[in-house]
């Protein structure tokens, strides 16, 4: 054996020896977390636990007062005259008759007969009348309108037309009649209750500043352009070729063509002229809308959904005996009335000036069905 | 090609459709807006038939308007609006001229006196109809002392045609009247007109009265007294005031009483030995029957219209809520679910929903929710709201209002189910503990 090796056997020798004999492959002790505890008794923990579970007394009597004494009974009944003498108190309460409070004798019952007085027809004078202008009065709640309408200056009267004051100018070439300034009345979307109303103040108080700088306008991403259209191989002209589709045959086109004139094929009930354009419709409906108040209805009315047929003049104007109602849904009838009521008075009020409707294209507007449905309202 | 020929007659069957539509019957249109506000009504004077009875004339066309006012769903227009004068109960109305004033309804009236007997015939109109209401045109016979109730019969004829709600302005509601500063308050039970007027006491200040609620018929009073020293259940008759203890209970506690709508039987709480159970009482045997059995508190029942189910609070679950069960005891079902503590449920008289206070974060709430626990909606808020109760139609909810503070006090309010119209009630004192009568006959 050479030297060099026996050197080397010694030294590595040494090293192993040394390493498991110096510990170098011992992990050192973890650290030892110490935590104070107390012991207590059974008593003790089941104390705690009864108080921590024991259920609120919300409507507990309180403690028991020391009992009254009857001679302290004061009398304080409205009215003084209402006083009989034969009112004596009952053995299990009182030990002996005292003042007792005056007896409450119930208004006279009043009787009521089903005695609808005469009337003679009414004359209706229907000569034009002024438009008033409603005074103010107070008003317990808040009106409630499709959209929210600002608080109107104080000086403008209120009215369902929005219209700017004219004042005739002196000197004019053209004399303007005079117009009054009207605003709609105050309204808000929806109906706010005072649970809701410190709700939603706590919750502006709670929120975040509002940032000075708007944000930065999102860039708006590219849209992906189109991929080319992928060439077909040409490798097979046959498979080159588009496949052709199944080739329509007589009887599609004819029946194309019978749902085109079948359809249009009602001359008895046919209407000349253009129909009502969208905005034209929309004209119509928010007219009516504005004089619908379901706020008078009974909880059971709101919940009906009514359909009211009625014709109108050539100027605009229901004709108030053509009003009918055509149906109902979602009520008894008693429900159905009250919410067909409801929709006359906002045919016959919102109407009475005529609704503005295109002259040309009466045929299209004379016979008309609304319906009145009110999901959306009911829940604002 | 052939191709094109079946696109081009599909694409003008879509179109030539709507030409068809627009033209063929009448024109069709669908209103989903509208608006929510009083409706507005004129009541000019009612015509005096003579002199003596012109002071009735004026007060009983207040006391209509006052009435329909109060309700949240009608406004007046001002006198100074009218047009026409009215001065003849025969005369027909000239309908333009409330048109015209935008006047949707109108009451008119005639009052005779004779002796102390007043005689008052009235009609209701819808003027855009230009026609009477349906059942509308009455004649009402009574004394002058109960003028009022008169009145209060006429609004609630008009009141009912117009809205389709069952009438409720000739009620009546008991409630705790309450006087003196706060660590001294004197009670005593007081019962009233609906709007606050005619207040009669019913008992003296020298003990606690709690809870008065009010029979099926409305002539007698269940209320818990603290007069023998614990509180007890009494019954008082309204028109003899007369009072009675009704639940011996063997020295329990007994408290929060509630009528079954048959008046026959009676639901209460009792407490023994620290377990609070809910217990009905059979007036003319007086025999009891446990409702039930839990460890926890139950309190504050309240029957269904009907009679078959109950209505109560409970902490079974740890904090209180609401439970239904059947009005002969049994499993209960919870039905409140919401954030918070919930208590005194009160079913409404139509049965389709339950009145609660609600205390959450700190607040005190009336709500609505349905029976089965759905639709939950808060209608007030405020530092201590409790107690509430329902008008006879099952459209108002009357409670108690206790304001912050040594100087607080205690007032009744009422406000409509949908949250609108919330208003003080006005009465001399204090007050708290409302329960309102059913409509007076």
């Amino acid at each position: 054996m050479q030297t060099g090796t026996k050197i080397s056997l010694i030294g590595h020798g040494a090293l192993i020896s040394w390493a498991l004999v110096g510990g170098i492959f011992r992990s050192a002790p973890d650290p030892v977390s110490v935590q104070e505890v107390a012991v207590i008794s059974l008593q003790d923990f089941e104390r705690l636990n009864e108080q921590v579970t024991s259920p609120d007394v919300v409507e507990a009597p309180e403690t028991p007062q020391v009992p009254a004494t009857v001679s302290d009974l004061q009398v304080d009944a409205r009215p003084p005259d209402d006083v009989p003498g034969d009112v004596l108190p009952e053995a299990p309460v009182k030990p002996e008759p005292d003042p007792l409070p005056e007896p409450v004798e119930p208004d006279p019952e009043p009787e009521i007969q089903q005695v609808v007085p005469e009337v003679s027809e009414p004359q209706l004078d229907d000569s034009p009348l002024p438009q008033l202008t409603e005074p103010e009065v107070g008003r317990a709640i808040d009106r409630v309108a499709p959209t929210p309408i600002a608080e109107p200056e104080p000086d403008v009267a209120i009215d369902d037309v929005t219209q700017d004051e004219i004042t005739p100018e002196a000197g004019a070439d053209e004399v303007q009649p005079a117009q009054e300034a009207t605003a709609q009345e105050a309204a808000s979307d929806r109906t706010v209750t005072e649970a809701e109303a410190q709700s939603d103040a706590l919750s502006l108080q709670n929120a975040p500043r509002p940032r000075i700088r708007p944000k930065r306008p999102t860039p708006v991403a590219d849209e992906p352009k189109p991929e080319p259209p992928q060439s077909a191989p040409q490798d097979d002209p046959a498979e080159a070729e588009p496949t052709p589709s199944p080739a329509p045959d007589d009887a599609a086109i004819e029946q194309a063509l019978q749902d085109v004139l079948g359809q249009s094929a009602q001359p008895a009930e046919q209407k000349s002229g253009p129909p009502l354009t969208s905005g034209e419709k929309e004209g119509l409906r928010v007219a009516v809308s504005q004089c619908w108040n379901v706020g008078a209805l009974s909880s059971a009315a709101q919940r009906v959904t009514v359909v009211v047929a009625l014709n109108l003049t050539p100027d605009g104007k229901p004709v108030s005996g053509s009003l009918k109602l055509a149906s109902s849904e979602g009520g008894d009838q008693a429900a159905a009335n009250q919410a067909y009521q409801a929709a006359r008075r906002a045919i016959l009020r919102c109407g009475s000036k005529g609704f503005d409707l295109p002259a040309d294209k009466y045929e299209q507007w004379r016979d008309i069905e609304m319906t009145f449905n009110p999901e959306r309202i009911r829940n604002k | 090609m052939r191709h094109a020929l079946v696109a081009a007659l599909c694409s003008l069957s879509l179109l030539l459709p709507n030409v068809g539509q627009a033209q063929d019957g009448p024109l069709r249109i669908e209103i989903t807006d509208g608006v929510i506000e009083p409706l507005p009504f004129a009541v000019p004077d009612f015509i005096a038939t003579s002199p003596a009875a012109s002071q009735y004339a004026e007060q009983l066309a207040r006391v209509v308007s006052q009435d329909l006012v109060g309700s949240g769903l009608f406004r007046e227009v001002s006198k100074e609006a009218y047009i026409s004068q009215y001065t003849d109960f025969n005369t027909p109305v000239k309908f333009p001229d409330w048109r015209a004033i935008n006047a949707q309804a109108l009451i008119t009236g005639e009052v005779t006196l004779s002796g102390n007997q007043l005689t008052v015939r009235f009609r209701g109109y819808d003027v855009f109809a230009g026609k009477q209401l349906d059942g509308a045109g009455l004649q009402l016979t009574g004394t002058t002392d109960g003028w009022r109730r008169i009145a209060h019969k006429v609004a609630d004829a008009i009141y009912s045609q117009i809205t389709g709600e069952g009438k409720y302005f000739d009620s009546r509601v008991v409630f705790v009247s309450e006087s003196g500063p706060k660590n001294n308050r004197q009670k005593r039970l007081a019962v009233m007109d609906y709007d606050g007027e005619n207040v009669q006491y019913l008992t003296n200040s020298s003990s606690i009265v709690l809870a008065p609620r009010f029979s099926p018929s409305g002539d007698r009073v269940l209320y818990t007294s603290y007069e023998s020293g614990f509180p007890q259940i009494h019954v008082l008759d309204i028109g003899r005031v007369q009072q009675r203890v009704l639940s011996a209970g063997n020295g329990a506690m007994s408290f929060a009483p509630r009528f079954a709508p048959d008046g026959r039987r009676v639901v209460y709480s009792q407490s023994e030995g620290g377990n609070t159970d809910l217990y009905s009482l059979d007036i003319a045997s007086g025999a009891t029957q446990r409702l039930t059995t839990s460890p926890s508190i139950e309190t504050a029942p309240s029957y269904s219209p009907d009679g078959s189910q109950i209505v109560f609070e409970s902490d079974r679950s740890g904090t209180p809520q609401i439970y239904i069960m059947s009005a002969n005891g049994g499993a209960a079902k919870r039905i409140s679910s919401g954030k918070g503590r919930y208590g005194t449920p009160v079913w409404s008289p139509r049965g389709d929903l339950v009145a609660f206070t609600k205390q959450n974060a700190g607040r005190f709430h009336i709500g609505v929710m349905r029976t089965d626990g759905s639709e939950e909606r808060l209608l007030t808020a405020s530092f201590l709201d409790e107690g509430p109760t329902w008008s006879p139609n099952g459209r108002v909810i009357m409670f108690t209002r206790e304001t912050q503070g040594p100087t607080g006090r205690a007032l009744l309010y009422s406000v409509d189910i949908s949250g609108r119209n919330l208003k003080p009630v006005r009465t001399p004192a204090g007050g708290s503990d409302p329960a309102w009568s059913p409509l007076q006959e």
